[in-house]
């Protein structure tokens, strides 16, 4: 996925650029958290990569094909999944399996297929249980599994999450984040993930900061922490084990507890 | 003063082949002048609990005390429950609806008789409350704001009511660090003024920096209910009900398993490492 020199301006925004001079080239099989504070152009910068948006200036290429011309349109929607921040604005099936279906079944898939598709994702979301249900019926945090289950289900190359951990609880987020890990060990998804999360940006390959709709950083998630006032200015707070790790003077990066408990003991 | 639910139960849809037990025989009670944290996994029913709770859906049996006073599951419960209790909902942005935002954080009050200046102070109030200026944001379109500012404005629309209770639905999640430090501070005033705060939330941080107790819904129960340090503490149940207790708390657990002489709580990474740097000196020493 490569943004050239983007800029876009959302209509009747008086010519004020929701994101400007924006150049990132993100690898395929790449996992790339997008942080900045609310209004950063973190949303704009997501719907964008799939064409939902197009630029008011530069190009935007996913996989190799222009987001700018009509032709390209259904090759990019095939290969790039958006989950966004609420559910609500994705479902649309009547039940649950009819919502993971609804994907597939306009790629104009065989029956076969789709019921495989349907399966793999719904097993995948821990959704098969409810299959049956009327989505209105589940938690927000289930609908939430439900839409990433219905962007799984189109086997894309590339998943734009939207804050799409958001609202979820801790191990449901960790899971989410796990299975995006997942996805890009297993079969090479490159997964761009906009986030307020310091562990999950810390989770990511490659974190790219947005301020006022300007890339002002791009690079290791850790060096984001390691400028303690870069982080500070954007809101981000280290996470607790990364303060306490630094406060004893343990090297390294744990984000689990007991692993920093490990070489806190091994330090004696 | 407070709201005491004792042995509640909730059934989405009685009596269908859809119907759905989501809390039964549940106890919980909410104070003035309190922030109690309601915690859970997703989908565990603490949204349906905080509607019970403001009257929105009628308990399907158990007894709901309001004041000390049976508000039971009948009508007007309902509403003596609705008038004492504010509710911000997940996702309140999308609660916003009005053509300005004067207008949206009036509609409530208007529409309990409030009028003219009255009226116009009240809206006013609450606006100054969470911080946005009238001056400013009044005559605005709610729909021109960001997210985070139309919070804010749902978040007026409930406080120019004057609930003596609020719930509120994960109101930080998808909010950016200085947002939900404006949160903390409206929530810290409201507590100050007495108002007894029922929040629910899945971050740590944030039960850290507000909580007084916490209450944990598990499988349709309140399985924890305490003061705070209690129920951070309690590892063993908290991770039974799927939670998973805060990495500070735990590396400390860790450390006592392995004979250092530490304290189960700190409320601080810093306070953390300063007793574990202790510990380990007296290990050594």
């Amino acid at each position: 996925m490569i943004f050239e020199d983007v800029a876009f301006t959302y209509p009747g925004a008086n010519g004020v650029p929701a994101l400007e001079s924006i150049t990132l080239r993100i690898e395929e099989g790449e996992f790339l958290a997008v942080a900045g504070l609310n209004g950063s152009g973190k949303s704009t910068l997501c719907r964008l990569a799939n064409a939902l948006f197009l630029p008011s200036r530069g190009k935007v290429f996913c996989c190799g094909l222009d987001t700018s011309l009509q032709d390209n349109l259904a090759g990019i929607r095939t290969r790039v999944g958006l989950i966004m921040q609420n559910p609500d604005n994705q479902i649309v099936g009547p039940t649950v399996e009819d919502d993971v279906a609804f994907g597939p079944e306009n790629l104009g898939l065989s029956r076969e297929e789709i019921g495989r598709r349907v399966d793999e994702a719904l097993q995948a979301m821990e959704l098969t249980a409810m299959r049956g249900r009327e989505p209105h019926l589940l938690s927000f945090g289930e609908r939430k599994r439900l839409a990433v289950a219905g962007v799984m289900a189109l086997s894309p190359r590339i998943i734009i999450s939207d804050e799409s951990t958001s609202m979820l609880d801790p191990p449901t987020r960790a899971e989410t984040i796990e299975l995006f890990l997942r996805l890009r060990e297993e079969a090479g998804i490159t997964v761009v993930h906009a986030t307020h999360r310091p562990e999950e940006i810390l989770a990511a390959d490659r974190a790219a900061l947005l301020e006022g709709g300007h890339l002002v950083f791009d690079g290791k998630p850790e060096q984001l922490f390691e400028d303690g006032e870069l982080a500070a200015r954007h809101g981000l707070c280290p996470p607790s084990l990364y303060v306490l790790a630094r406060e004893l003077g343990v090297p390294g990066f744990a984000l689990e507890a007991e692993e920093v408990a490990e070489q806190l003991w091994a330090s004696r | 003063m407070g709201i005491a639910l004792t042995g509640v139960g909730f059934t989405y849809l009685p009596g269908t082949p859809m119907a759905r037990e989501v809390l039964a025989s549940l106890d919980i009670d909410l104070n003035s002048g309190e922030i109690l944290c309601l915690m859970g996994r997703t989908g565990v029913g603490k949204s349906t609990l905080i509607n019970v709770m403001c009257g929105l859906l009628r308990a399907t049996g158990g007894e709901i005390a309001l004041d000390g006073e049976n508000v039971g599951s009948s009508r007007e419960g309902g509403r003596a429950l609705r008038e004492a209790v504010g509710i911000l909902m997940q996702s309140s942005e999308k609660q916003v609806f009005a053509e300005t935002v004067q207008r949206d954080v009036a509609f409530g009050p208007r529409n309990r008789g409030l009028k003219g200046d009255g009226l116009r102070r009240r809206v006013f109030e609450a606006m100054l409350a969470v911080g946005l200026e009238p001056e400013a944001f009044a005559s605005r379109s709610p729909f021109s704001l960001s997210e985070g500012e139309m919070r804010r404005v749902a978040l007026a629309g409930v406080l120019a009511l004057r609930p003596r209770y609020l719930l509120l639905d994960e109101p930080s999640s998808g909010l950016d660090l200085p947002g939900r430090e404006l949160l903390h501070r409206v929530l810290n005033d409201l507590r100050s003024d007495g108002v007894g705060i029922l929040l629910v939330t899945h971050d740590w941080d944030e039960v850290e920096a507000l909580a007084d107790r916490i209450a944990v819904l598990s499988d349709k129960h309140i399985v924890l209910q305490g003061e705070k340090e209690k129920v951070i503490t309690a590892l063993a149940e908290l991770e039974r009900t799927g939670l998973r207790p805060p990495p500070v708390i735990s590396v400390l657990a860790e450390l006592r398993d392995r004979g250092l002489e530490l304290p189960p709580y700190a409320s601080s990474p810093a306070a953390a490492a300063a007793l574990i740097a202790e510990a380990m000196g007296r290990s050594r020493g």
